[in-house]
């Protein structure tokens, strides 16, 4: 048989295949994951208790700012997680690229208060990273199931966007109720970076979770 | 394959009836791609059974995911992400399966008259076995490693526990007196 004739008969019996099918929605999956989520965390924050000096926290500019930051990072990242499991992302990889950025400048501040305040890694503990792990984990599987049914033509992308969603919802989760916060380098240490090396574990098979 | 030239236009309208369930639409905007990504692709890879691989790939790819089509957008944009997506993945297997190393000689006349040896010199092949009988053993074992096998003298030198310098001598000479020996 010739390449032709496997090329119409591929064709033909594609199209013979096709049935009328309902048009995916990039907003639906991604409401559904943040009402999951804020669920979630809000049984973490009922389980744990907020923390004692949480209402004062948020009086202080530095503390509002520093959650402004990170809800951002979660909302612009959730949305480039729902867009990027699309071929096209929906032309909007403009998203990612405002994720990208509010995580960097969530970075230089975490770095600058580690400056400020001396930077002590005496501070590390592991059972809290268990527990950071423990927070993001379910999450993490929900928006990972939630994408793979997509079409992500950037794999890696996608599995980027979903780690820094669940970093930053984790974030927020631990930051309001781990009684156990006495600096930056704590939160770092134990919020952020036990997730994004297990997220950069996931990384490597980014091509393999999402392959359709 | 569709015989008038289509537009992205009509590609657009084609997928929209398509998602709809549209068999005939559907059956157009597949014969209306297949010949655009097939061109799209060749240009790139120059390889005729690459480019109707990663087209197959590519037709199998917008079945998949027709659903994920936004009719408010074009429809270009849309194929050529599955298009790049497909032929990256394509290429990426094959430089895994080092694929861009070997090649057959099936069809491939070019390819076998450069680099096949041609039976009708089976003569001279046999004089070379010959004269190589011989050399000594070390002398031809040099001589096989860099010039029949591909080795460089220092992976050579390394392997018979001898300077680098004395292994490109004794190929240089072994080169010498088997040319000699073939005048």
């Amino acid at each position: 048989m010739t390449k032709s004739n496997n090329i119409n008969d591929l064709i033909g019996q594609l199209s013979e295949e096709l049935e009328p099918m309902k048009k995916r929605c990039p907003y639906r999956n991604i409401a559904a994951w943040i009402i999951l989520s804020l669920v979630y965390i809000g049984g973490v924050i009922a389980y744990y208790g907020p923390k004692m000096d949480l209402i004062e926290s948020l009086t202080t500019s530095t503390f509002l700012f520093e959650m402004l930051l990170v809800l951002g990072i979660l909302g612009f990242s959730a949305m480039a997680s729902s867009f990027l499991s699309f071929p096209d992302e929906r032309q909007m990889g403009w998203i990612r690229n405002v994720a990208v950025t509010l995580f960097g400048v969530l970075l230089l501040w975490i770095f600058a208060n580690i400056v400020e305040e001396g930077g002590d890694f005496s501070v590390f503990f592991l059972g809290s990273c268990y527990k950071g792990v423990f927070v993001e984990a379910i999450p993490f599987v929900a928006l990972i199931i939630l994408t793979m049914r997509g079409h992500s033509t950037r794999p890696y992308w996608l599995m980027t966007m979903n780690v820094l969603a669940v970093s930053a919802l984790g974030w927020i989760g631990l930051r309001i109720t781990c009684a156990m916060y006495e600096s930056m380098i704590y939160s770092f240490l134990h919020y952020l970076l036990p997730f994004a090396i297990l997220g950069a574990a996931f990384g490597f098979f980014a091509r393999k979770i999402f392959k359709w | 394959m569709a015989l008038k030239q289509s537009t992205s236009d009509e590609w657009t309208e084609w997928a929209i009836a398509a998602q709809q369930g549209d068999k005939r639409a559907y059956n157009n905007l597949l014969n209306a791609i297949a010949p655009y990504v097939r061109n799209v692709v060749i240009k790139t890879l120059s390889n005729q059974d690459a480019a109707e691989d990663i087209m197959q790939e590519v037709l199998i790819s917008v079945h998949k995911s027709l659903a994920s089509y936004s009719p408010e957008r074009p429809f270009k944009p849309w194929l050529m992400a599955i298009m790049n997506f497909r032929r990256t993945d394509y290429l990426r297997k094959h430089y895994a399966r080092r694929e861009d190393k070997t090649t057959t000689t099936d069809e491939n006349y070019e390819f076998e008259a450069a680099n096949v040896t041609n039976p009708t010199h089976l003569g001279e092949l046999k004089d070379i076995e010959a004269a190589m009988e011989g050399l000594s053993d070390d002398h031809r074992k040099i001589f096989q490693m860099i010039k029949i096998e591909g080795y460089t003298a220092k992976e050579v030198a390394n392997e018979m526990g001898m300077q680098e310098s004395a292994v490109k001598v004794s190929a240089h000479r072994t080169m010498k007196k088997l040319q000699g020996m073939l005048k």
